[in-house]
């Protein structure tokens, strides 16, 4: 019942109090289920992602001799198998074609048997680019070197028997190639290069074709049964992937050496697995923070009541409360604030993921939400309670006669700052950092085949160190200063107090406990956004790197390599509006010994102006020096490490290529020189490529077309990239492609943790943290002190004087919280970036700065110190009769 | 300047309460002049701090006239020429006794090292110099009492008003805080009026206004 009395007048003449901190613990809670939702999501979806992202799910591998029949009903027997196909696969010695009076032909390839329905079947697997979609299907580059197109015969080439000749109905192109090709049987990383020469069959003609091939050479002929599963995985990537390890080990099991499974969506899931680790390290280190930081603000906000319910305490037990009933008394206000808190705070996570995720679900399922929903509540609560009953507790044990509340002289430094635990901890940090950094370790390692994950989480506490030692060294710097600094501190005075400098510089060093921890909030908020939007902006900055060099330029128009761009359409692009620069660039292929490489032939001096030149690109980072080099050469050469090793090469070293001449279609050695390495280009693939001098390549090879524009845009890039498609015609066989949506698409990949919904909400909640733990605490602290400034108003204190006094401690706080949270913010990020390089594609040079939003944030924290700035000193002015009454 | 400071006509004050209106102060006529010592004496709730508020300006009557002709036609706060001696402790927190006493001087402009010694001759006044350094946390309910005196007498001020100036003094401390007010507006040539209900200090002074139920009664202006 007392209880009740006790909650209602509080709620009545201490609304202000109550509604801050319900506030506080709302923010807490909104926080920690916003966060939680996300990755929870994440989770699921990076899921989703691996196993959309993978046409065939096996590839069954078929031991010799087996009954594919029986193999089949096998496989499509096993548990969650949705659809099961066989799939032939056999080696061809070559490739033959005859276009007029030449004869073109290929090395080795491959001949694949599928059924009529393996399109439908497995979407993604083929894309169709040229002719009919079922009989005989040539690869692109297959159909390039034969020089064929729909209706061309050619001759396939069998092991040890005559070769056969077919029609071709269709060309088509294998995105995954890598996987289709891989050698099944000896662990996920078996995939190796595909062959240069692929052609599909029709089943039974393959059959037809394969079968007397297969009994006089078995080892030539092998059969695969493809697999789809049913879309019924764990929505965590790690257990989804030992869920399929273990069905794939239990099918081998079942088939009894009949055939070993090449399990393609484990090995997607194998990856996302990696990046979900990375998402539960970005949840400690960037969604963690935001959460005790909000809860260190409920602290705050909450002690900032304490001196007047210290005051009503004594009262209290003057009346005879005992210390259990005070206590009662604060539990019944905390469970209260606790309540209306943690509902206002799941309404507001709801509204947050509507906004950020399109959802307002705290979970992939029912049971995922009830859970997160649960938890924050009790986080709420037991914020309210740690923040309101224990320093009551505390309190309500204290004589009467300790509780007058007022300031003393210099309470005792605190045991963390006599044994210098704040150097120590920032000493620690950067030890564990510089260890880390200078073995080049990862911080999550992921075996591939193996279930487990080793994740150091030692060197997290790098991060941990650093923010707890960066906040407690606020701490001190402000506490010392406010100690023993009074010149100083009345010189950062002097401009907001003028004459009154002095004494207001007294006023502050007293209050050292108050302004301390409004700066130290204030430092740490200002370093939970500054690292965060530091990290969320270089993370743009690469994954918009990673898109450039997909996709090549701001607008990139292309073409197969045995085909070229329409003559004079690059001077054409030139002259479009929002068209800065556009150069084209030779895509072909040279063959280095046996393997058949990807080779760009440009014009040096001029490839820059359309499309970055990162130093990245080229080993020794100086993209300008390797550069000059090519073209001081023009039969120079870059090549990939791979190349330099595998041929023992040096600079100078002749280095013999084979290339298709445009005048007889056959490959032809080209002499080159190498004069050094390039890592990654524009549009390049992944593995060994070639960068060489377009006009040699041209004059070796009889044609100077090229197959690339590379185009940099000054209007925004879909906009240029609609206006080159006007300019092409509709058979051009040219596709065109603009950054913004291959941004999209890389940001969505499974290769890049999608963080665009964490960073949106992060970021927002690193404004609001900001301003309100800057304004509020400010506030607060400028409210308790309404007595003061009624007094002072009493004895003579005009309005600026009063004002003086306000503004001089805002500017204390502002500008020593945020100095000190930049510089720290500042060499978080640089650790937080270092640690998570994993999570970057390509890792960055260095950290990208999002001045931007920086500017917001500094704005609504300076924006807040005003409001409460001011507020406060229209306070001053309102009659402070009701105070003077009680003097 | 006039001889005059205050003059006030049917001064009334009242204040809002859940069932009705509480009057304070209720048609007060009076007039200070200067050199007047005037002792307002009455029961507990009677208005007598009330009515020290509204002659300081730092209270407006709810009713009728009051103006300071000695300090300006203006009804603002003029605290550098009226000071006021508070009956609890007013003292702000975070500064030291002297840099209270000497806030009133800061406020107007004086110079640091002039407003302190003021301040420290005040508190020598009251036997208060060996806690000038102290914060008001360290001090007494009775040395707090005295440093809101000293606070209300540094400087010139032209009237001072004190509420219950003996109240946490013992018999000789509040004897000797008397004194020293006396000597004060002697020197200063101000006008000094006091809340008191302790008639022996009323008997100090040279005008006596009783008040009940917050109006005048006998020996009223």
């Amino acid at each position: 019942m007392l209880g009740l009395t006790w909650l209602r007048g509080i709620v009545r003449r201490r609304s202000g109090r109550v509604i801050y901190v319900i506030l506080g613990v709302a923010l807490t809670v909104a926080v920690t289920a916003s966060l939680g939702t996300f990755f929870a999501a994440s989770r699921s979806r990076m899921t989703e992602l691996a196993s959309r992202g993978v046409p065939v799910d096996w590839q069954v591998l078929l031991a010799p001799g087996t009954n594919p029949s029986h193999a089949e009903r096998v496989v499509a027997g096993t548990e969650g198998v949705q659809s099961a196909r066989p799939v032939g696969y056999a080696q061809a010695s070559g490739f033959r074609s005859k276009t007029g009076a030449t004869v073109q032909s290929t090395g080795p390839g491959k001949v694949l048997g599928l059924p009529s329905d393996y399109a439908s079947t497995f979407p993604g697997e083929i894309r169709d680019l040229v002719g009919a979609t079922h009989g005989v299907l040539l690869a692109q580059q297959t159909a390039a070197n034969l020089h064929a197109v729909p209706g061309t015969t050619i001759a396939i080439g069998r092991p040890g028997m005559p070769a056969v000749r077919v029609r071709v109905a269709g060309v088509i192109d294998l995105p995954q190639a890598d996987s289709l090709f891989q050698v099944v049987g000896s662990g996920l990383s078996s995939l190796i290069a595909p062959p240069d020469n692929v052609a599909l069959l029709p089943l039974p003609l393959w059959h037809r074709l394969f079968d007397p091939v297969a009994r006089a050479h078995p080892e030539a002929v092998r059969t695969q049964i493809h697999v789809t599963l049913a879309p019924t995985l764990p929505s965590d990537p790690g257990a989804a992937f030992a869920n399929v390890t273990s069905r794939a080990k239990n099918l081998e099991a079942r088939l009894a050496g009949a055939g070993v499974v090449g399990n393609n969506l484990a090995a997607a899931l194998d990856a996302a697995r990696t990046d979900a680790i990375y998402a539960e390290l970005l949840f400690l280190l960037l969604g963690i923070p935001a959460a005790i930081l909000a809860a260190l603000l409920t602290a705050v906000l909450a002690a900032s009541g304490r001196e007047r319910r210290r005051k009503e305490q004594v009262l209290l037990r003057i009346r005879g409360a005992s210390t259990q009933r005070l206590t009662r008394l604060a539990a019944t206000e905390a469970v209260f604030v606790g309540v209306v808190g943690a509902t206002l705070g799941l309404a507001g996570a709801a509204l947050a993921g509507r906004a950020a995720f399109g959802t307002t679900r705290f979970g992939a399922s029912p049971v995922q939400s009830a859970a997160w929903a649960i938890g924050s509540v009790v986080l709420g609560l037991a914020v309210a309670l740690v923040t309101i009953v224990a320093p009551a507790r505390r309190d309500a044990r204290t004589h009467a006669a300790d509780a007058r509340g007022e300031i003393t002289r210099e309470p005792g430094r605190p045991l963390w700052s006599r044994v210098y635990l704040d150097l120590a901890l920032l000493g620690v940090g950067g030890l564990i950092f510089w260890e880390a950094v200078r073995n080049g370790y990862q911080v999550v390692l992921a075996p591939e085949g193996l279930p487990t994950i080793s994740v150091s989480y030692f060197t997290l506490l790098a991060p941990l160190c650093l923010w707890i030692g960066a906040a407690l060294f606020a701490w001190r710097v402000s506490s010392w200063t406010l100690r023993k600094g009074r010149r100083p501190v009345a010189k950062i005075a002097r401009p907001a107090a003028g004459g009154l400098a002095g004494v207001v510089a007294s006023s502050m060093t007293r209050q050292e406990p108050m302004l301390t921890r409004a700066l130290v909030i204030t430092a740490l908020s200002a370093m939970f956004a500054l690292s965060t939007s530091v990290f969320n902006a270089t993370y743009a900055a690469q994954a918009r790197v990673d898109a450039e060099l997909t996709n090549g330029a701001d607008v990139t128009a292309s073409t197969s390599a045995n085909s070229s761009l329409p003559a004079g359409l690059d001077a054409q692009v030139r002259t479009l509006p929002g068209v800065a620069a556009a150069e084209p660039m030779q895509h072909r292929f040279a063959y280095v010994g046996n393997d058949l490489q990807d080779l760009y032939g440009i014009d040096p001096t001029t490839i820059g102006r359309a499309t970055n030149m990162s130093d990245a690109f080229f080993a020794g980072g100086n993209a300008a020096a390797s550069l000059s080099r090519l073209q001081a050469d023009p039969s120079g050469v870059l090549v990939s490490d791979e190349t330099v090793n595998d041929f023992q090469l040096q600079p100078g070293d002749l280095l013999r290529l084979r290339m298709q001449s445009a005048t007889d279609h056959a490959y032809h050695v080209v002499p080159f020189h190498y004069v050094g390495v390039v890592r990654e280009f524009p549009t390049a693939p992944r593995d060994s490529f070639i960068v060489a001098n377009a006009s040699y390549v041209a004059a070796k090879t009889g044609s100077p077309s090229s197959q690339t524009l590379l185009v940099r845009s000054s209007a925004p890039p879909p906009t240029v990239a609609q206006e080159i498609r006007g300019l092409l015609p509709g058979s051009s066989g040219v596709t065109v492609q603009d950054l913004q949506t291959q941004l999209t698409i890389t940001l969505s990949g499974l290769t890049a943790i999608d963080l665009s919904g964490l960073t949106r909400l992060e970021l927002v909640y690193a404004i609001i943290l900001g301003a309100g733990a800057t304004g509020l605490v400010l506030a607060l602290g400028l409210a308790e002190r309404r007595r003061t400034f009624a007094i002072a108003s009493a004895i003579g204190a005009k309005t600026k004087q009063l004002a003086s006094f306000v503004w001089s401690e805002a500017l204390y706080v502002t500008v020593g919280g945020l100095t000190l949270g930049c510089l720290a913010g500042w060499g978080l990020s640089y650790v937080i970036v270092k640690i998570l390089t994993g999570v970057f594609d390509p890792p960055p040079e260095g950290l990208s700065w999002p001045w931007s939003y920086l500017a917001v944030a500094i704005g609504a924290i300076l924006l807040a110190v005003l409001l409460a700035s001011v507020a406060a000193i229209r306070a001053t002015r309102r009659p402070v009769i009701e105070i003077i009454r009680d003097l | 300047m006039s001889d005059r400071l205050v003059r006030a006509e049917d001064l009334s004050r009242s204040f809002p309460a859940a069932g009705g209106d509480v009057v304070a102060v209720s048609d007060a006529t009076f007039d200070i002049s200067a050199g007047d010592r005037i002792a307002i004496v009455g029961p507990s709730g009677s208005g007598k701090s009330t009515l020290l508020h509204l002659i300081a300006g730092i209270d407006r009557p709810t009713d009728g006239m009051i103006e300071w002709p000695a300090f300006g036609a203006s009804d603002v706060l003029r605290p550098q020429r009226i000071r006021m001696a508070f009956q609890g402790p007013s003292l702000l927190p975070q500064l030291t006794v002297a840099e209270n006493v000497a806030l009133p001087l800061l406020l107007a402009g004086v110079d640091e090292s002039d407003a302190r010694e003021a301040s420290l001759r005040r508190l020598d006044d009251l036997r208060l110099a060996d806690v000038a350094q102290k914060l008001p946390s360290e001090l007494s309910g009775g040395q707090l009492q005295r440093a809101g005196i000293a606070r209300a007498f540094v400087g010139s001020p032209g009237l001072v008003l004190a509420d219950e100036p003996t109240g946490q003094q013992d018999r000789v401390g509040g004897a000797a805080v008397l004194e020293a007010m006396f000597a004060w507006v002697y020197r200063l040539g101000a006008s000094l009026v006091v809340a008191t209900h302790d008639a022996a200090v009323a008997d100090r002074f040279g005008r006596r206004w009783t008040m009940r139920d917050g109006r005048f009664g006998d020996g009223a202006a």
